[in-house]
């Protein structure tokens, strides 16, 4: 062992170790970062799922549950709690006029049946097991972001819909209290006997009703079986067996993007192996042909060179693995608000991916190209030859695929995700190269009188590296700041900031008075949920459709409409609006019609509160969905939910000077929910912003991975330049000279590669705005300058760094 | 030229008469595919005998095949004809492997471009064919007692980068003679030294060859050189002279 270390400090002393060193040491770093952070925020998600669902099962649907099952539970011997959900504003009762959007959860006593919630006196202060039971008459549970919105204290009252609560304990944690990043709002938890009191719930409310059940595991299942047969399409079961909830499922994506990311890092630092492997192979040749005239066996060059690389790759994983450590401390720090404050410790299994990835690094980038030198011949020593001794290019080839496609699924888990991120990277490449080995050839004929470099396929090969880990670093940084500035740039000054949901039918004449007493015209739009059900009356399932969006229109229920002017934004494509007083006909929207197959004329049946209504098609329509104002898919004749239970939706602008309306809405109209979209949009945009860091922060990697293999290809180029440079000085060549032309050589590489690379992200850029935001293409001619200049900038530094002691060779050496 | 060379091959034999000869080779032919599919005949017919402790000097023109002679008789390479005997062991039935077994502590080479790790230091350098063989004990001061013996203890932490050519070739012969080999292989050893340089390593490299009675195969195109040597074999066309 002693024997192997102090080979190991011989091999450290060539450069092209070290590169070797340095590309796997990124490439675990990248790999354990994300891993440890990851495990982190699985372990905390594994610990939540056992009290998240606050029983062994729920029925979740969006109508009151149908007290049969409750009843057949009861039966089977299982328990049921029952839960009510819904937004509703919540406001103070003091002078201070505040209010604040909350998810109101109104519990049975016995909830929850798994779990408890805690509770505390104030937001920091011991935490304590809540009894619901004990709670006094108007006493109601709630989340401290509720508490600071409201700028109230334990045991304040508080207005909630028609009844005055108090807010008598801060919630800390309690059953399904998912992560906070998706939750726009705080909850607030009341008795079940509390909420008629309230008169928040009507038959139109969009409410969330949810039973859950607990019992033995054998009765659960047998009561699922029962159940499932019976559910309608608005009702579904949840087990911990059925998968996590969105957020959840939304965090286990960003995990596995994060884990992707990562994985570019990781091929980049594999090509980076692979240039300072070959490098080492070239330097090694010679000195394999002295071992074997010493006596040494082919066995004892493979053990010599292989033990280094195992030795190379185990201090990667373990000092690698120790950097991710930390590195992931940051990443958990910055992204707490999506996983949670308290994640629990890591365990050591990113420590064993690190490991197990600078191994199959070693063994798939580097060991093919060391494997040569076992076989070389002894006697090209004598003759002065430095000859590689071949290998199977489709061994190379196949060692290099395995690997490949080993740390993808170390990584990602998921061999379709694997081959659809190769695939992009070599098309990434291939388009890299191609722009690469074209533009400089370009510069070549056109700087000829300037003694250019000659374009050749090593600096397009240190064009595309690092012009790819400054793409994907570009790339972010647009996505991150620039489109969200263009799209907010897009809304005129005046587009609606505010929702106004859930207005009863008799509260709509009186809030019109008031907002035009505030100068304030705004259409308010009477809202039903209706599911479709027929078409041109064939009953409809999401199983006569293949398209996934289709499917999910088909189980879910539609926000319909029915007004006698059309929405602004909405524009008639084929057919024609309703009369004034018509009662008959439907406009669709193109897309939603496009998806379901709809066209002019058919007759489409839908089930609204229990009853079905059967009306024709008669006009499509185009919708400006980011106009922020209410917008439907399916918009009825005006007369048309004349009899049916209705609430009424409109959006307002709300100025500066004006901001005292909305406390006199909600006063005056306390079951009227407002949705601050500016609120909205500002966490939206953080949340935006932090993800995009985050997944920038994992780009630095494959920069960093860019720069080590821009440094291997300096580095295996390096015999060949100092030759030259020893040629160009015995010509004369001043060190001045050769400076100049060795920084413009790297200038004009690194140039090439931010300006591909910005080019690239900007293209990249423009297709996610027009597909995300609907916006038009734009031309950022300073994120290309920028992108130029970083690049010219810093592969100059890198390269020069790399190759200045070459500027001292002198030329006596091509005699030696 | 045939009775030149039955002379050659009757000398050596009276040389070998007493001992068996360290290096044996009879009907050694080695001839090279060409690039246009022809053979070219390298060497043709050369008959030797080497006895232990003695020197010999091959000298020749420029692509007269004098290393690939030499590249055959420490069987770095395996003839197209012929029988090749090292220390009484014939290498062709010989594996790669087995050749360089036989080779490990017996065999010593001399480069024209010393041909040192340029990552090691000079001491490491030295040991290095000590490590190759695992019965080796004291490997550390055999490799330092080598060094002292070429005059070089005092440079044995620095790189080959740190060190003059002379002084270069100096741990080379460090190294070659640490193992005390029983052959040691030269080629051209004085060739990209200076004159004074070449001198003193020379003279060093018989020095150290009659301190260790060790039989040298020298490839030179210094005549003078040559003539040091107790024998001196001329190759002219891929066949060998006196």
């Amino acid at each position: 062992m002693k024997k192997l270390f102090s080979d190991w400090q011989r091999f450290w002393r060539l450069a092209e170790m070290r590169l070797l060193l340095l590309a796997l040491l990124v490439a675990v770093v990248a790999v354990t970062s994300v891993g440890f952070f990851t495990d982190r925020a699985d372990r905390a998600m594994s610990q939540q799922a056992t009290t998240m669902l606050g029983g062994d099962m729920v029925l979740v649907s969006t109508r009151p549950i149908n007290p049969e099952f409750i009843a057949e539970a009861e039966k089977r011997g299982l328990r049921s709690a029952e839960t009510i959900s819904f937004p509703s504003m919540v406001s103070a009762l003091d002078s201070s006029d505040k209010f604040q959007l909350a998810q109101i959860k109104a519990v049975s006593l016995n909830y929850p049946l798994h779990g408890t919630i805690e509770v505390s006196e104030t937001a920091t202060s011991a935490v304590s097991n809540a009894s619901l039971i004990n709670l006094q008459n108007n006493e109601v549970l709630a989340e401290s972001r509720l508490f600071i919105a409201l700028d109230a204290s334990a045991g304040k009252p508080v207005q909630l819909g028609k009844m005055q609560v108090r807010l008598a304990r801060f919630i800390r944690k309690m059953p399904d209290q998912s992560t906070s990043a998706f939750q726009l709002a705080p909850k607030l938890i009341l008795p079940m006997k509390m909420l008629k009191q309230t008169g928040l719930l009507t038959p139109a409310s969009r409410a969330s009703f949810s039973q859950l059940f607990a019992g033995g595991a054998g009765e659960i299942k047998d009561f699922r079986a029962w159940l499932k047969p019976q559910l309608k399409k608005t009702e579904s079961i949840r087990t911990l067996d059925d998968g996590l909830p969105t957020v959840q499922q939304a965090l286990q994506r960003g995990q596995r993007f994060l884990k992707m990311a990562s994985l570019l890092a990781v091929i980049l630092a594999g090509a980076g192996i692979a240039l300072s492997s070959y490098s080492l192979t070239q330097h090694e040749t010679p000195a394999v042909a002295v071992l074997k005239t010493m006596g040494a066996s082919r066995r004892q060059i493979l053990n010599r060179y292989l033990s280094q690389l195992f030795i190379s790759a185990t201090i990667a994983g373990i000092v690698g693995s120790a950097l991710g450590y930390f590195i992931q401390f940051f990443l958990a720090q910055y992204l707490q608000s999506f996983v949670g404050q308290n994640l629990p410790s890591a365990s050591l299994w990113p420590v064993f991916t690190g490991l197990l990835t600078a191994w199959l690094m070693v063994l798939g980038f580097s060991a093919p190209h060391l494997l040569r030198l076992i076989n070389t011949a002894p006697i090209h020593i004598l003759q002065g030859q430095n000859k590689q001794a071949n290998t199977s290019k489709l061994f190379s080839a196949f060692a290099l695929s395995l690997a490949v496609l080993l740390l993808m699924w170390l990584q990602t888990q998921d061999l379709k995700l694997s081959i659809t991120l190769l695939i992009g990277v070599l098309f990434a490449i291939v388009i890299f190269w191609g722009a690469a080995l074209l533009m400089l050839t370009l510069i070549r004929k056109i700087g000829e009188r300037f003694r250019l470099p000659k374009a050749n396929h090593r600096m397009a090969l240190m064009v595309v590296v690092f012009g790819i880990g400054l793409f994907s670093l570009l790339l972010l940084t647009t996505l991150r700041g620039d489109l969200i500035n263009r799209w907010q740039a897009s809304l005129p000054s005046d587009a609606p900031n505010h929702f106004l949901i859930n207005i009863q039918p008799d509260e709509v004449a009186p809030l019109q008075r008031l907002l035009a007493k505030e100068a304030i015209e705004t259409p308010l739009y009477p809202m039903v949920l209706g599911r479709l059900v027929k078409i041109n009356d064939k009953t409809v399932s999401e199983e006569d459709y293949d398209n996934q969006r289709a499917k999910r229109l088909l189980i879910r229920e539609f926000n319909m409409s029915a007004n006698a002017s059309m929405p602004l934004g909405n524009k008639v494509i084929v057919g024609e609006w309703f009369a004034v007083d018509a009662s008959n006909g439907l406009s669709v929207e193109e897309g939603i019609a496009e998806t379901l197959h709809l066209k002019m004329g058919d007759s489409i049946t839908f089930d609204i509160a229990g009853e079905q209504i059967t009306q024709k098609i008669i006009s499509l329509r185009s919708v400006k969905w980011d106009s922020m104002r209410p917008n439907f898919f399916v918009m009825m004749a005006p007369k048309a939910f004349d009899d049916q239970p209705k609430t009424y939706i409109t959006s307002i602008h709300i100025s500066d000077a004006k901001k005292s309306v909305l406390p006199a809405i909600i006063k005056q109209f306390p079951s009227v929910t407002d949705i601050d979209i500016t609120a909205i949009m500002t966490l939206v945009r953080d949340l935006i912003n932090k993800a995009a860091f985050a997944v920038q922060a994992i780009f630095l990697f494959t920069l960093v991975a860019g720069v080590v293999v821009l440094f291997a290809a300096l580095q295996s180029q390096k015999a060949l330049r100092r030759k030259e440079i020893a040629i160009l000085k015995s010509l004369g060549a001043s060190r001045a000279y050769l400076r100049r032309s060795l920084l413009l050589e790297f200038a004009i590489i690194g140039g090439l590669a931010g300006f591909l690379a910005s080019i690239l992200a900007l293209v990249a850029g423009n297709i996610a705005a027009y597909l995300l935001f609907d916006l038009n293409p734009e031309m950022n001619l300073s994120l290309i300058l920028t992108g130029t200049l970083l690049g010219a900038l810093l592969v100059s530094i890198a390269g020069y760094l790399n190759v200045r002691g070459l500027l001292s060779v002198l030329p006596v050496s091509l005699f030696r | 030229m045939n009775n030149q060379k039955d002379s050659i091959a009757a000398f050596s034999a009276i040389k070998s008469s007493s001992t068996s000869p360290v290096i044996h080779c009879k009907g050694l032919r080695k001839q090279l595919a060409t690039t246009t599919n022809t053979q070219l005949l390298i060497l043709d017919n050369i008959n030797l005998d080497i006895a232990q402790g003695e020197s010999v000097a091959i000298t020749g023109a420029s692509g007269s095949g004098k290393t690939t002679l030499l590249g055959l008789l420490a069987g770095l390479d395996i003839p197209s004809d012929g029988e090749v005997k090292l220390l009484g062991k014939a290498l062709s039935p010989l594996n790669e492997d087995q050749r360089a077994n036989l080779r490990l502590g017996k065999v010593g080479f001399v480069f024209q471009s010393f041909h040192l790790m340029d990552n090691l230091t000079a001491l490491e350098n030295v040991m290095l064919p000590l490590e190759l063989d695992s019965s080796s004990q004291t490997i550390r001061q055999r490799a330092l007692e080598a060094l002292k013996q070429v005059g070089l203890e005092k440079r044995s932490s620095h790189l080959p980068t740190q060190l003059s050519g002379g002084e270069q070739q100096r741990v080379a012969l460090a190294r070659a003679f640490v193992s005390q080999p029983a052959v040691l292989f030269a080629d051209e050893p004085t060739g990209n030294l200076d004159r004074n340089t070449g001198e003193e390593i020379i003279t060093l490299l018989f020095e150290m060859q009659q301190k260790n009675n060790t039989t040298l195969v020298m490839v030179t195109h210094d005549d003078s050189l040559a003539e040091r040597c107790q024998t001196h074999y001329k190759l002219v066309d891929g066949e060998i002279t006196t």
